[in-house]
């Protein structure tokens, strides 16, 4: 009876220690990645799914558009989930976190940083490019991010200038 | 069960349980995840390229613009008085004195607004402040400022002010990327020196 006593101590004990671990890991405010993997994770261009190949297997991601409600009402990839960028340290549950999030926006801005403070928080995220069907009207309000680095103008310089 | 085996047991089941906790600890000037992402939400965070090309004929030393593309494009081209730290050389030590300061406020800009971004969430998350971002990068300083032009039938006030500013910071980015790089410092301090004397300041 005394060995009983003890060992449901311990267990309550458990049970209660493993109920704060939980707590924390789900509504933490913790890093769980450095500073250095953050920006070694920005470098790598993999992070970035083309949509021709997000179609091949939707069932892979869980496909966030991080646009607010308005935008997200005119116009929306098949399946996607809203959550605006506003939103989304709410819109983390213990069942997405877990998942690959495929994230988009109208704001290329917003989309960097979810995708990056998703990345600190924990969870798997990349982003859904739309490079290859830009010119389809409906992909219109999405910019590439693929191409969002890419310098659009020319520098002429002015041959005429003479240096005072 | 004894009172040393029952604590001994808790203490390592606590050392045990710590295995699992995230292993990443925010670090003294590190903000926590919640208020990086707060302030990441605000739109203070962004300069306008107007307001670069009002700071920039103004001579406001207050700002201090960062390149984040590689050397080879900084050298064909740049913002004048802008310095430049590669994005793929962010978290060297020798730009630290230039990103972890209180007297200026740095704007980062790259072509388009996902490498400053990225720079930014970067910087922000190792405590160092004064760090915005360029709104929409040089894309957006062309569309705006080097093809400015004025449409419209009737110029208001401010629409005539605006336009004044952008042309001259136009004049400036084509006269300074224009030189040869050996005059291009040269050309910042010299035209700095103008506007004070010019001004009635002194050095």
């Amino acid at each position: 009876m005394k060995r009983f006593k003890s060992l449901r101590f311990i267990i309550t004990f458990l049970i209660l220690i493993s109920a704060i671990v939980l707590a924390r890991l789900i509504r933490g405010n913790y890093y769980m990645i450095s500073a250095d993997k953050v920006y070694e994770q920005s470098l790598d261009t993999d992070e970035i799914i083309p949509f021709n190949q997000y179609e091949i297997s939707p069932e892979d991601f869980y496909l966030v558009d991080l646009s607010n409600e308005k935008l997200f009402q005119q116009w929306h990839v098949e399946n996607a989930v809203n959550i605006p960028y506003m939103d989304l340290l709410n819109r983390i549950s213990f069942k997405n976190k877990y998942q690959k999030w495929l994230i988009y926006s109208n704001n290329i801005s917003e989309t960097v940083k979810a995708k990056m403070i998703l990345n600190q928080k924990g969870i798997k995220a990349f982003y859904l490019d739309f490079a290859e069907i830009n010119n389809n009207v409906a992909y219109k309000n999405v910019n590439s991010i693929g191409l969002d680095e890419k310098f659009k103008y020319k520098f002429r310089p002015d041959s005429t200038i003479r240096p005072e | 069960m004894s009172f040393r085996v029952k604590f001994s047991i808790m203490i390592i089941v606590l050392g045990g349980m710590l295995v699992f906790l995230p292993s990443i600890q925010n670090k003294i000037n590190e903000p926590k995840l919640s208020e990086l992402f707060e302030v990441s939400t605000i739109s203070n965070i962004y300069f306008s390229v107007d307001q670069i090309a009002k700071s920039m004929v103004r001579e406001d030393t207050s700002i201090l613009l960062i390149d984040l593309r590689s050397p080879e494009e900084y050298k064909a081209f740049n913002l004048p008085g802008s310095i430049n730290i590669p994005y793929n050389d962010l978290l060297n030590r020798d730009w630290q004195g230039y990103l972890n300061q209180k007297s200026i406020k740095n704007v980062l800009y790259s072509n388009g607004d996902f490498t400053s971004t990225s720079a930014w969430i970067i910087v922000t998350r190792l405590g160092y402040e004064n760090n915005f971002i360029l709104k929409g990068g040089l894309n957006e300083w062309y569309n705006t400022v080097m093809e400015s032009k004025f449409e419209g039938r009737k110029i208001t006030a401010k629409e005539n002010a605006l336009f004044e500013t952008r042309t001259k910071a136009k004049i400036l980015f084509t006269e300074m990327n224009s030189l040869p790089d050996s005059l291009k410092v040269k050309f910042i301090a010299a035209k700095r020196l103008k506007e004070q004397q010019l001004d009635g300041g002194c050095n």
